[in-house]
């Protein structure tokens, strides 16, 4: 549980800063796409089973809908696909030596 | 250790229809979201606006050190220029008004502080929403009178306003001081193109481009950037150009919503 908070805070503190800090610091197409790398991270790093990804994708997913136009639920399910789809690959077809590290 | 598909297209589908549930509460979970993490929001935007002057400051000392000598000899010749304008100022005041280039000065305007960027590239958002009387179309614009963007979304107490260089925003503009007028439109990005731009005028690069408003939306004669040189075939009816935009956002802490003008 205690893991689960941590990712959640993780993201959405990386949703603060894709909003609030890095717009100063750097073009825009440099970190467009950091909370996406931050939810394949931790799916691809946690065990087969564990629910981190889906806890980022959900308050990663949530946090960049409110933040951004259009439909709300839009970024939380195409994180939570892409979460189901890498999981899905990794139980299947990938096995990683390190993978349990998490 | 088996996949269950079934059970985890179920919770799929589970958490599909709560998140498109969530799109008939748009409002109160934005503008609730926005109430509770908005002081955040603010303060880690001015942190990154006073790390990155500091970085500037940095990285640029020796181009600083060379800047400051040219602006001193500048400043001895802008006393001079002056004494000069100020005798010119009347006058100047009466051609600005014959070219419609008057913004507006009876304009109301609200300040509001800048509360971040959004997700996706070319929208912004400002803590003043509804209750402080914001409505969706108003313009923001900065205290040297630079369009930034229209007001896109609108919550009790923060909104949301589309740059100019957001895909579907669109304002009518001319090239100031000609009758060269046009469309400034959004590619994308921070991408400005002004366009529908007649192919028989001459339109010089680098030229000041303002708004020239078709309808009632915005005053005229707010600054939006300066063109380069203009693109396209010459059997095309009209010619383009790219816009710099005049400034950005991320150089501002506030900025000032038209509530009327």
């Amino acid at each position: 549980m205690r893991k689960i908070i941590v990712v959640s805070a993780a993201a959405y503190l990386l949703v603060l800063l894709q909003i609030g800090f890095l717009p100063h610091l750097m073009p825009y197409e440099w970190y467009r796409y950091l909370l996406a790398f931050f939810v394949i991270l931790i799916t691809v790093c946690e065990r087969p089973r564990g629910k981190l990804g889906f806890a980022a994708a959900l308050v990663g997913g949530f946090f960049a809908d409110v933040f951004s136009e259009g439909y709300m639920g839009t970024h939380l399910l195409l994180f939570l696909v892409l979460v189901f789809a890498i999981k899905f690959i990794l139980r299947h077809y990938v096995r990683f030596p390190t993978a349990r590290a998490i | 250790m088996r996949f269950h598909l079934g059970q985890n297209l179920a919770v799929f589908l589970l958490i599909a229809f709560f998140a498109a549930a969530l799109n008939f509460f748009t409002p109160e979970i934005k503008g609730g979201v926005f109430n509770v993490f908005g002081p955040l929001q603010k303060t880690v935007w001015n942190t990154g606006s006073g790390l990155s002057d500091f970085f500037r400051a940095v990285l640029n000392r020796t181009e600083l050190q060379k800047q400051n000598e040219d602006l001193a000899a500048e400043n001895e010749n802008l006393r001079a220029e002056l004494v000069r304008m100020e005798t010119l100022e009347k006058e100047n005041n009466e051609l600005r008004k014959a070219a419609d280039m008057e913004a507006n000065d009876t304009m109301k305007l609200m300040m509001a502080e800048v509360a971040g960027r959004g997700m996706s590239a070319d929208i912004f958002f400002l803590d003043k929403g509804a209750k402080d009387g914001i409505r969706n179309g108003m313009a923001v614009i900065s205290a040297e009178k630079i369009l930034y963007g229209i007001i896109s979304e609108v919550y009790s107490s923060y909104s949301a306003a589309r740059l100019l260089s957001h895909p579907d925003s669109s304002v009518n503009a001319r090239v100031y001081d000609t009758d060269i007028s046009g469309a400034v439109r959004g590619e994308g990005n921070g991408k400005l193109l002004l366009d529908l731009v007649p192919r028989e005028k001459e339109l010089k690069a680098d030229s000041l481009i303002v708004t020239r408003p078709l309808a009632n939306d915005y005053p005229s004669g707010l600054i939006v950037g300066h063109n380069k040189t203009s693109e396209g075939s010459d059997v095309e009816p009209f010619q383009q150009a790219s816009v710099v935009q005049s400034g950005a956002v991320e150089e501002h802490r506030f900025l000032f919503v038209i509530t009327d003008f």
